[in-house]
């Protein structure tokens, strides 16, 4: 296969793979297997209405009129596709580590494959690279023959410098339309991290859903570094550095580490946003699965 | 102040900031690596890095420190004594006595010491605050330096010519001279430094307990070392032995014994006509015999010789000689012996077999002089100090050894027709225990009429009354005669003041008695020489005294410049073209290896002072250091050591709680 980002053996277990979005409503552009906020043609029986001039006297519930002596029709959804915008992080923090696979080529292995479940069911995919601005964009891609254009895009990779949030955020307001998916790939490496969780919380008031994809590596999670003392620079603030004893604040780190995560998993698991954790270190397949069995 | 042996060391002092060194080198040359969650790191370190900073800044001084004072100690720091004395002044006691010429590993006990004292001199040469005083000992004390003064070049080149006499020991005299010099100064509150070089001789030391403990010297602090070369072989002497002749055997009985007192085993070896002849073990402090058969018509010499190992030749071996004779004369032998003499455990037995089995001879002391004179046919008395004693038995031979506690006023009453000329030595040649202005020391001192500078010249003032048998090799008299009165001027000669107790002694002895019996055989001219002696185109040399005896080595050589030097004692008869002379012949002996050292007896002494300290080094080790240590003050080395391990330990313990703190 010519591109980097795709396996044919996970793409064949991804076939009988599904992506629901449960109790939320989405606006599609077209019919889909997503709930709409639309009454129409569907299986999916929502109420019965009383009836009106015009109605279809198809719709009219026989068996409530016998009960009750007055003509009720019945309701049902309208089910539509689903906007799935991707916002991969290429910021240089996600370029580590660099001895193994980056959280970079990690997360771009989740939107190629996220964006083949949802082609496959229909929906439609946007994916947008961003560090602290948006840096490359692909308009919707609504059929499953145009993958290809998705692996193209991320094949053209790009090591961006510091993220900045606010960059998705001004996005999002600006472009995106609400009641969408907003799938957000990111290693979340600020140490503004509420501010982050602040302004994820405002575009999941916004009307979006949000899904965090929290990209960790194994490294980040216990401070491996290799070395017992060293000169530790921040990846993406070469300014920035301190020289410390690796094994003996490592416990500590750790735990700090833990109160981080837990922070995001306390503030990012409402109605409207879903967070997971994704560690680099399990394969690929199993994140996934993870992710699509919890929503 | 502090002064520095090694001071080589000191160049390492820059090592001392080592660790602020590595742990800045460690700050910028640490492994760089990129990492993403740095803010969190920082918050890490933000809990508790200030704390830990200090910590760690506490214990990289802590490291500069024990760096710092290992180095100190490697430099063997020695703090000068309290700041308020002014000058350190050093009294230096070098033994110069005969026991000092025994060789220890090549060189001899004496040049041991010497180098000990150039040595630790030439060390101390830069404490300016320094001032010696070196006193050389043997039975006499001579004065080297007067005063206390500075050490310099000229002052160590004196030292380097000194030589050790032929003189015996009297280490308690020696000191009592410093302590009286102290006594002198009477500067109280004051603090002296004694360092006593000497081979400390057992012999030495004992029995002087209680003449020291008069002493007043309780107003100052003392500090007395000896320095020594230690020796850990046993001394093993006979405490008794008796011949006894049976029907052509002769069996020998004797204790072997040992100091410090210990039973153990001893190899005994029984030597005849210097032929090993028979060997057993025993043990000390046991009664032991050999019985050999042996035709005692002939002359038989032997020895028996305890741990034949030992180059000892006084204390170890017992020397005998049989010849029948048809008559027994019965010897009394009275002996007063200066009491720092004793010790020479065999040498009564040179007296008691004088003639054996021949003669009876009874030994006994001066203080048991209330005997039956008459009973005996000969006497030999050895420095009897009160010669009323001959006048009682004239008609009996006697052999008079005046010795060096002789009283020459009583000797010249009663040997009347000879005088005696007491010979005069250097200004510094003072007498132990004497001294020009009264102390109250003499009067206290049991033997205060021991003077051992003191030698005589005998000279005849009646030729009627007496003949001169012996001579000495510059002329002056060694052996007299009148009628039966055999007086022996033997400490004339300062190299022959151990004359009497080596075994050529007892064959001239006999020889000089046995040919002046014998009126019809002319005596000859006699000489007492050293191991050298002039000689004029020599016919034949023969060893008269002494044949058979234990050196199967070469007894003499003929030197070019018409010398001839002997290395076996004895009696010999030279025949030279114009004259006959028989000689006796004293060498040095190799005395006994095992000068012992015995701590507690040698504390003993002191042990009525209790402002006098008692060190002991052992030269052989020359440990230089120490003694600098020792003369300077406080051995500030183990506080350093003590000081290092506190700091290690804190340092341990603070480094630990810096991790903990994480």
């Amino acid at each position: 296969m010519k591109y980097k980002y795709v396996s044919n053996e996970i793409l064949s277990h991804l076939n009988k793979m599904m992506f629901e979005l449960k109790n939320t409503s989405v606006e599609g552009n077209y019919p889909g297997k997503h709930k709409s906020l639309l009454v129409g043609k569907s299986l999916d029986f929502i109420q019965h209405r009383e009836y009106s001039k015009g109605d279809d006297i198809k719709l009219i519930d026989w068996k409530v009129y016998a009960r009750k002596e007055k003509f009720f029709v019945k309701q049902y959804q309208q089910e539509t596709n689903l906007l799935a915008y991707l916002f991969l992080d290429c910021s240089s923090s996600m370029w580590y580590p660099k001895n193994k696979i980056t959280k970079y080529e990690y997360g771009s292995f989740l939107v190629s494959y996220l964006s083949y479940i949802l082609l496959h069911q229909g929906d439609t995919v946007s994916v947008i690279k961003f560090d602290n601005e948006i840096k490359d964009v692909i308009q919707f891609v609504s059929q499953k023959d145009f993958y290809s254009k998705i692996l193209e895009f991320l094949d053209n990779e790009i090591l961006g410098e510091k993220s900045d949030y606010t960059c998705v955020f001004n996005f999002i307001f600006n472009y995106v339309k609400k009641r969408t998916l907003v799938i957000l790939i990111s290693d979340l490496v600020s140490e503004e991290y509420a501010k982050i969780v602040n302004m994820l919380k405002q575009i999941s008031a916004y009307g979006i859903n949000l899904v965090v994809l929290h990209i960790v590596d194994e490294s980040e999670m216990l401070l491996n570094l290799g070395y017992e003392k060293c000169l530790v620079e921040d990846i993406e603030d070469k300014s920035l550095s301190i020289t410390t004893d690796v094994y003996e604040i490592k416990k500590l780190y750790q735990k700090e580490f833990e109160n981080l995560i837990n922070f995001y998993k306390q503030n990012l698991n409402t109605n409207t946003i879903s967070y997971y954790f994704i560690d680099t270190s399990l394969p690929i397949i199993q994140n996934l699965k993870f992710v699509l069995e919890q929503k | 102040m502090i002064y520095f042996y090694h001071k080589i060391w000191l160049i390492l002092l820059p090592l001392s900031i080592l660790p602020i060194v590595l742990h800045l080198l460690f700050v910028k040359k640490v492994k760089r690596i990129k990492f993403t969650y740095l803010f969190l790191i920082k918050k890490v370190l933000n809990q508790y890095l200030p704390k830990k900073r200090i910590v760690d800044i506490i214990v990289v001084i802590l490291r500069c420190l024990i760096i710092f004072l290992i180095i100190i100690f490697l430099s063997y720091p020695v703090m000068h004594l309290s700041p308020k004395k002014k000058t350190v002044d050093l009294y230096v006691l070098l033994d110069n006595s005969f026991s000092m010429r025994q060789k220890i590993l090549n060189y001899s006990k004496f040049e041991h010491c010497k180098e000990c004292i150039l040595k630790l001199l030439s060390e101390l040469s830069e404490i300016g605050n320094l001032k010696v005083k070196i006193i050389l000992f043997n039975d006499t004390v001579e004065v080297l330096t007067p005063q206390f003064v500075s050490i310099n070049k000229n002052f160590l080149e004196q030292i380097k010519s000194l030589k050790p006499s032929f003189k015996n020991t009297n280490l308690v005299g020696a000191i009592e001279y410093i302590l009286t010099e102290i006594v002198k100064k009477a500067e109280k509150n004051s603090a002296y430094k004694i360092l006593i070089f000497t081979d400390l001789a057992e012999h030495i030391v004992e029995n002087y307990t209680l003449s020291l403990s008069s002493l007043p010297i309780n107003f100052a602090k003392i500090d007395i070392g000896f320095c020594y070369p230690k020796i850990e072989q046993k001394n093993f002497y006979f405490n008794s032995v008796n011949m006894f002749y049976d029907d052509g055997f002769v069996e020998i009985k004797y204790i072997p014994e040992n100091s410090p007192e210990n039973k153990e085993e001893v190899i005994s070896e029984l030597s005849i006509s210097n032929q090993p002849t028979d060997i057993k073990k025993v043990r000390t402090f046991e009664l032991a015999n050999f019985r050999f058969a042996t035709d005692i018509s002939k002359n038989l010499f032997g020895n028996l010789c305890l741990n034949i190992n030992d180059t000892l030749v006084d204390d170890n071996k017992f020397y005998f000689s049989c010849k029948k004779e048809k008559q027994k004369k019965k010897v009394l032998c009275i002996i007063n012996e200066p009491v720092y003499l004793k010790g020479f455990g065999s040498k009564k037995f040179y007296f008691e077999n004088l003639s054996f089995p021949t003669v009876f001879l009874e030994i006994k002391t001066f203080e048991q002089e209330e005997m039956l004179l008459e009973n005996y046919g000969a006497y030999i008395f050895v420095d009897l100090p009160n010669l009323d004693l001959i006048e009682n038995v004239s008609d009996k031979t006697i052999i008079i050894f005046p010795g060096e506690t002789t009283d020459i006023d009583n000797y010249s009453s009663v040997l009347d027709g000879i005088e005696f000329i007491e010979l005069k030595e250097g200004k510094n040649n003072v007498s132990i225990g004497e001294d020009e202005e009264f102390n109250e020391f003499i009067e206290k001192f049991e033997y205060k009429n021991i003077s051992v500078s003191k030698r005589f010249l005998i000279t005849i003032t009646n030729p009627a009354l007496w003949k001169v048998l012996l001579t000495y090799n510059d002329g002056t008299p060694a052996v007299l005669n009148k009628n039966n009165i055999y007086l022996f001027s033997f400490l004339a000669d300062k190299n022959w003041s151990n004359f009497v107790f080596k075994p050529a002694f007892v064959g001239m002895l006999k020889y000089i008695i046995e040919k002046n019996e014998k009126k019809e055989e002319k005596l000859k001219e006699y000489y007492f020489v050293g191991e050298e002696i002039e000689i004029q185109n020599v016919v034949s040399i023969k060893q008269v005294v002494g044949e058979n005896s234990f050196e199967s080595k070469e007894k003499y050589k003929v030197l070019v410049d018409n010398k001839l030097t002997f290395f076996v004692p004895g009696i010999y008869e030279i025949e030279e073209e114009n004259r006959k002379q028989i000689v006796a012949i004293n060498i040095n002996p190799v005395e006994s290896k095992i000068a012992i050292v015995n701590q507690s007896m040698l504390k003993k002494i002191f042990s009525q002072f209790k402002n006098v300290n008692i060190t002991l080094f052992d030269i052989k080790e020359m440990k230089i250091k120490s003694l600098i240590q020792w003369i300077l003050g406080k051995d500030v080395s183990h506080d350093i050591i003590y000081l290092v391990v506190i700091l290690f330990i804190l340092e341990t313990i603070l480094s630990r709680l810096g991790k903990r703190m994480v």
